[in-house]
């Protein structure tokens, strides 16, 4: 088993390096770069030449990367010359996570909450309630995110007014914000007015974002369940006279679960696509937005940084579910 | 085969239930939430891109010195609702007869948001800081106003406007220049000379600039600690929600400001500023787009609209096209372009065509110059006299961007290839991304036509003149069209004039040769930019340079 | 978003299934299931709309012709007139013949960037299927490190590739995120096949190496990809229009794209609301096509879901 782990770990490390090397070069050899934002528009060529050598841009690319590579070792991920002008990348990303940390869990945690709940239900009881929920999950694949997130945005904060149309709860000054997300915030300190405040701001965005993990997760759980119904198992379990609550958790659930906390892992890095939409749309301040941000103004320190923490994030998902896989399953280890 | 539910799917009902009574259980009756704005006496103002730092000096971009304009204040001022230099920190000023020594009499009684004494050592201490900067800071990525308006440093091969400065007393001082400028002494308003305390900027390491990567650190100075001596003393700055906060300096040697307090938020997307508007979380924005005015006026709210300030142009460069060394071919494409139906379709209300690279309201625009009104006939005529009645050609804009004299670029393009293709011209269409490739490709003369504009940020036609056109080597490789040194010089000559009058007859001069002997480019359109506020605020003036004093803002109902 | 819709694909499809041995029955079945029949009426309702757009659009979408009744503020966008059934776009062009031209082009991009994805998805698999070992570690390192990044971010990021965004950057840059899924459904599919009786036979019967592979372990392995591949249709839709909306779509806008219209009329969202539901709707349906005749595909195709 540990040399289970130590395998995918190695091999994750590899893989991240790799990335690194791809990214730095990828992103460098776009037309453009971080100087056109730190110039502006009334630039003369003589500047821009001026500011290239004294920062060494002029040197080859492999002397920059094994430059950016120790900078990196010593946990200097650059500065950025973008929207955070001057401010070093680790600050960004780190007053920014929390924000995304707190929609993705949400979204995570409703989407399958909801949809192994729904999921079950749908496929133990068939009819209306199922059909209506798979035209719904189906219906959630075919709409564009940004899309949902425009008309949840209208309908519900501008037209009817009944939450902010964009932005996160303000609660400094308000309450200690240790963590920096504002639901746990809020609960830390017990107060009910700011945890109103946060729930409010995270409704729509969550909403938004909860969509297609919902339907992903709501469809296999479906599926799953429908199939383990079918096993000689729960028959000889229902044939033994086994309660049906004992026969659902202990033989069902468990056995439709195991393709379904794949799928939780792979959805991770698909939420954090779905973050630079919905955080967009409604300008919450996470890592999805400074994404789009640091793109349009090709800030690479910030956006190398932020490409790296989803891989990361990724891998370290994806080796978690393995482990899970091969605890559960032991023929998984056997491979 | 059946199942009873079980709590899991009890609880996933229960949280769509509760979030669906939040939304109707909020709060309707007020919009504004935890630090929001109504009830308080804070000023919250949604802009359009987070402010970068707040020390003035290492800065120039709008959004940051909307900031800065609140804390921090120049030796002048800007007369309100104007570009014209007024008193600031100084009340009086005086050149010599060579305009090169310029003396201030300071204001007395004020001090800086750290309580130590403004003086004029301390605008002496400003000046040289300005002029000594480390090594690492002398590019226009960091310093960019001082390269433009001073050139260079102490001890650069650059020459520098600069050349000392000396106190005469506590309440007196003396500038001194190399040469007269017609930048001074309007430049003194801008808000990248806004004086710091000098105690300040020593305590945190102001000067400590560091190149790292690709970009560069600041110090604390300008992170967290700015002092000026403005009427708002400087917070916070909280990039997880995007807001700056400022509060009222209750030590401001002048009016104190009616307001407790301003919050800058950032939202960067227009209609996401329109709607916090409408919802009554925010109470004033910047720069909607022209096409939300009307609708904004008719619901209640004041749209403010700026007096024209920036050029729009269409930009030109023989490089990679040598046809355009011809004056002939530049003309045709200037009669050919509906400069008209520009500013009717794409434009908001007050805004005009012009036949200059200054504005209208600037000294030295000439108003005897014609320029070249839609004639595509003619346009026809010279291109087939200058052999090139099938010219083929690049015309370049960008994307990812939308600029307050051109608010969405592929529109303007749309009009311009429709209005070359009409007399002849093929057009080949180039987009880039503003930031990924569009600019560094026009700098490197990529672009032989492409849309772009310019912002001024003071009255004087060098503002504007002078940073598109002051050096042969620039984006419309005016170099390579025989008369790029004689613009040059004539542009030097008319900025060292010390007389105003010569100097203004000078500008005007040069602008009737610009337009008909030369035309390096193709001036469009000048068109103001706007400001929203809720009905409930007043005693905003817009200003043509954008980042509005707010003290005098009040609350009525 | 890919790798998140496609997400339960390579576990489903890698249990392929001998292709065309019973293709009347399975018609038949597929006919029987209403989704299947929704999701080929929209589709077919779909291309044929595309196909014939030049014909039944009214004008030319790019032809701004009603530009002059455009005013910056007064009047930005032209509402419904003689001519004119939903009204004209910010540039003054009629917004019905864009639309129906938009069916087209929508298609182009849907269609070019799913067969890019498939072919150079099938390729790598081929490759890892065929050759095990070394060759199937190295591939399947490759598709990890592009499963690693976002799609939707690597779409981002290739599209800012080109000098100069297009239709095509579009297309090459939703085609690269789809390989990895491809590709690993391929390889499943061709590990299966390897160990199928037919193969062996053939193998065991002397048949050549490559005649083994191509013969008769590609095109019993294709199933489950060309299904994938419906699928991956209603992705690529929506991802053209994800990147519209930040900006990297195709900036000439003369033959409009769906995605590329509801990205463009995100300003317009609050005033003119129509500018960005009528194509959203489009998608949406188109989408929803896809999706349902390809889920119904697979799920008749594949053995184990048939009741």
């Amino acid at each position: 088993m540990y040399r289970f782990i130590l395998r995918r770990t190695v091999q994750a490390g590899a893989t991240f390096l790799a990335l690194t090397a791809i990214l730095f070069v990828w992103l460098r050899s776009l037309p453009g770069g971080p100087l056109d934002a730190l110039l502006g528009e009334n630039a003369s060529p003589q500047d821009r030449a001026k500011l290239v050598e004294s920062l060494g841009l002029d040197e080859p690319i492999w002397t920059q990367y094994v430059r950016y590579l120790g900078r990196f070792w010593n946990g200097d991920l650059g500065v950025s010359t973008g929207v955070w002008r001057g401010a070093p990348v680790t600050e960004v990303l780190l007053t920014r996570a929390p924000a995304t940390v707190e929609l993705a869990l949400c979204a995570l945690v409703i989407g399958t909450v909801l949809g192994v709940s729904v999921g079950y239900w749908a496929a133990t009881r068939r009819g209306v309630f199922d059909f209506a929920f798979l035209s719904l999950s189906v219906l959630g694949l075919a709409v564009p995110v940004f899309f949902t997130a425009f008309v949840l945005k209208y309908v519900f904060a501008v037209r009817a007014g009944w939450l902010p149309p964009s932005g996160r709860a303000d609660l400094q000054g308000v309450i200690p914000t240790p963590t920096g997300l504002t639901l746990f915030d809020s609960l830390l300190a017990g107060d009910g007015a700011a945890l109103l405040e946060s729930v409010r701001y995270l409704t729509l965005p969550t909403v938004a974002l909860s969509i297609i993990p919902f339907a992903v997760i709501f469809r296999l759980t479906r599926a799953s369940v429908a199939e383990t119904l079918q096993q000689d198992f729960v028959r000889t379990a229902t044939a033994k006279g086994l309660r049906n609550r004992t026969i659902a958790g202990r033989h069902v659930l468990r056995n439709s679960l195991l393709p379904v906390i794949t799928v939780i892992g792979l959805q991770a890095g698909g939420l954090f696509a779905g973050a630079v939409l919905t955080e967009t749309v409604f300008n919450y301040r996470g890592l999805g937005q400074s994404m789009a941000l640091a793109f349009t103004t090709r800030d690479y320190a910030v956006l190398q940084a932020l490409i790296m923490a989803v891989a990361v994030l990724y891998l370290f998902v994806n080796i978690v579910v393995d482990i899970t896989n091969a605890l559960c399953d032991p023929r998984v280890r056997m491979q | 085969m059946r199942f009873r539910q079980t709590g899991v799917a009890a609880l996933a009902g229960m949280m769509l239930l509760a979030s669906c009574s939040w939304g109707s259980g909020g709060a309707k009756d007020d919009g504004a939430g935890t630090g929001g704005a109504k009830g308080s006496k804070t000023l919250v103002f949604g802009a359009a891109g987070a402010p970068s730092l707040f020390d003035p000096f290492y800065t120039s971009d709008g959004e940051t010195a909307r900031v800065n304009n609140q804390m921090y204040e120049g030796l002048l001022s800007l007369v309100p609702g104007t570009a014209d230099p007024g008193p600031g920190l100084a009340v009086k000023w005086e050149q010599s007869k060579d305009g090169k020594r310029w003396t201030f009499t300071l204001r007395e009684g004020v001090s800086f948001h750290d309580g130590t004494k403004f003086d004029a050592a301390a605008v002496c201490a400003n000046f040289e800081r300005w002029y000594r900067q480390p090594e690492v800071a002398r590019t226009s990525a960091v310093s960019h106003t001082w390269v433009n308006d001073f050139g260079g440093f102490e001890g650069d091969t650059t020459p520098s406007l600069y050349s000392g400065c000396e106190t005469g007393g506590d309440l007196t001082v003396v500038l001194r220049l190399n040469a007269p400028s017609s930048k001074f002494p309007m430049i003194l308003a801008h808000g990248t000379y806004a004086l710091s305390s000098p105690a300040a900027m020593e305590k945190y390491d102001a000067n400590d600039v560091k190149a790292s990567g690709e970009g560069f650190t600041f110090p604390a100075y300008g992170r967290l600690h700015p002092t000026g001596t403005g009427p708002f003393k400087f917070v916070s700055y909280d990039d997880s929600t995007g807001t700056v906060k400022l509060a009222r300096n209750d030590g401001y040697w002048g009016d104190k400001p009616k307001i407790g307090g301003i919050e800058f938020r950032t939202i960067p997307d227009e209609t996401a500023r329109r709607q916090e508007l409408e919802a009554g979380a925010i109470h004033a924005y910047d720069l909607p787009a022209p096409r939300d005015w009307k609708s904004l006026r008719d619901n209640g709210f004041q749209v403010i609209a700026r007096p024209p300030f920036n050029v729009m142009y269409l930009g030109l460069n023989a490089k990679t096209v040598p046809a355009l060394k011809d004056l002939r071919v530049r003309q045709a494409i200037a009669w050919a372009v509906n400069k008209k139906q520009i500013v009717e379709t794409l434009l908001p209300e007050g805004s005009e065509t012009v036949s200059q690279f200054v504005p209208r309201s600037v000294e030295g625009y000439n108003k005897d110059v014609e320029g070249y009104p839609y004639n595509p006939g003619k346009a026809r005529e010279l291109l087939a006299e200058a052999g090139h009645p099938k010219l083929k050609i690049q015309l370049w804009y960008p994307t990812e961007v939308t600029r307050p004299y051109m608010p969405e670029p592929k529109r303007f393009f749309d009009l311009i290839k429709a209005d070359l293709e009409a007399v002849g011209i093929q057009v080949e269409p180039v987009a880039k991304p503003w930031a990924g490739g569009y600019l560094s490709g026009r700098e490197a003369g990529e672009a032989p036509v492409y849309l772009l504009g310019t912002t001024g940020h003071y009255n004087s036609a060098q503002n504007f003149l002078g940073i598109l056109f002051g050096a042969v080597d620039n984006a419309f490789a005016t170099g390579l069209l025989g008369f790029g040194q004689q613009l040059v010089d004539d542009l030097d000559a008319a900025d060292r004039e010390a007389d105003p009058k010569k100097r203004t007859s000078k500008y005007l001069e040069l602008n009737r040769r610009m337009s008909e002997d030369w035309l390096p480019s193709i001036p469009i359109a000048s068109s103001p930019s706007a400001l929203v506020l809720s009905s409930r605020v007043h005693g905003v003036v817009a200003s043509p340079v954008g980042g509005e004093p707010l003290a005098t803002a009040t609350f009525g109902e | 978003m890919t790798s998140a819709r496609g997400g339960d694909a390579p576990a489903a499809g890698a249990r392929a299934v001998p292709a065309g041995r019973s293709s009347t029955r399975t018609l038949q079945r597929l006919l029987r299931q209403p989704a299947f029949v929704v999701g080929a009426v929209i589709t077919c309702v779909f291309v044929v709309l595309a196909v014939a757009a030049p014909l039944l659009a009214p004008h030319d979408p790019g032809a701004p012709l009603l530009l002059d009744q455009v005013r910056a503020q007064a009047n930005p966008v032209p509402g419904p007139q003689d001519g004119f059934p939903l009204g004209a776009d910010p540039a003054g062009r009629d917004l019905l013949s864009r639309l129906l031209v938009g069916a087209r082009q929508t298609l182009i991009v849907g269609v070019l960037a799913t067969l890019g994805g498939l072919l150079g998805g099938a390729a790598l698999g081929l490759l890892a299927g065929v050759f095990a070992g070394k060759t199937d570690t190295l591939v399947m390192r490759v598709v990890d490190v592009m499963l690693a990044i976002p799609s939707l971010l690597m779409a981002f990021s290739i599209a800012a590739l080109f000098a100069r965004p297009n239709e095509w950057t579009l297309i090459v840059a939703i085609a690269i995120v789809q390989i990895p899924v491809f590709a690993r459904l391929m390889r499943g599919s061709m590990l299966v096949q390897r160990g199928t009786d037919h193969v062996l036979a053939a193998r065991a019967l002397g048949v050549r190496p490559s005649a083994v592979v191509f013969r008769h372990m590609v095109p019993n392995a294709m199933g489950p990809v060309i299904v994938q591949g419906t699928l991956s249709l209603a992705v690529s839709i929506l991802d053209a229009a994800a990147l519209s909306f930040l900006g990297l779509g195709n900036p000439d806008d003369a033959s409009p794209e769906w995605g590329q219209m509801l990205g463009g009329a995100q300003q317009y969202f609050n005033s003119y609301p129509h500018l960005a539901i009528y194509p959203a709707l489009c998608i949406i349906v188109v989408a929803l096509g896809f999706t349902l005749a390809g889920e119904s595909l697979r799920e008749t195709l594949d053995p184990r879901t048939r009741r």
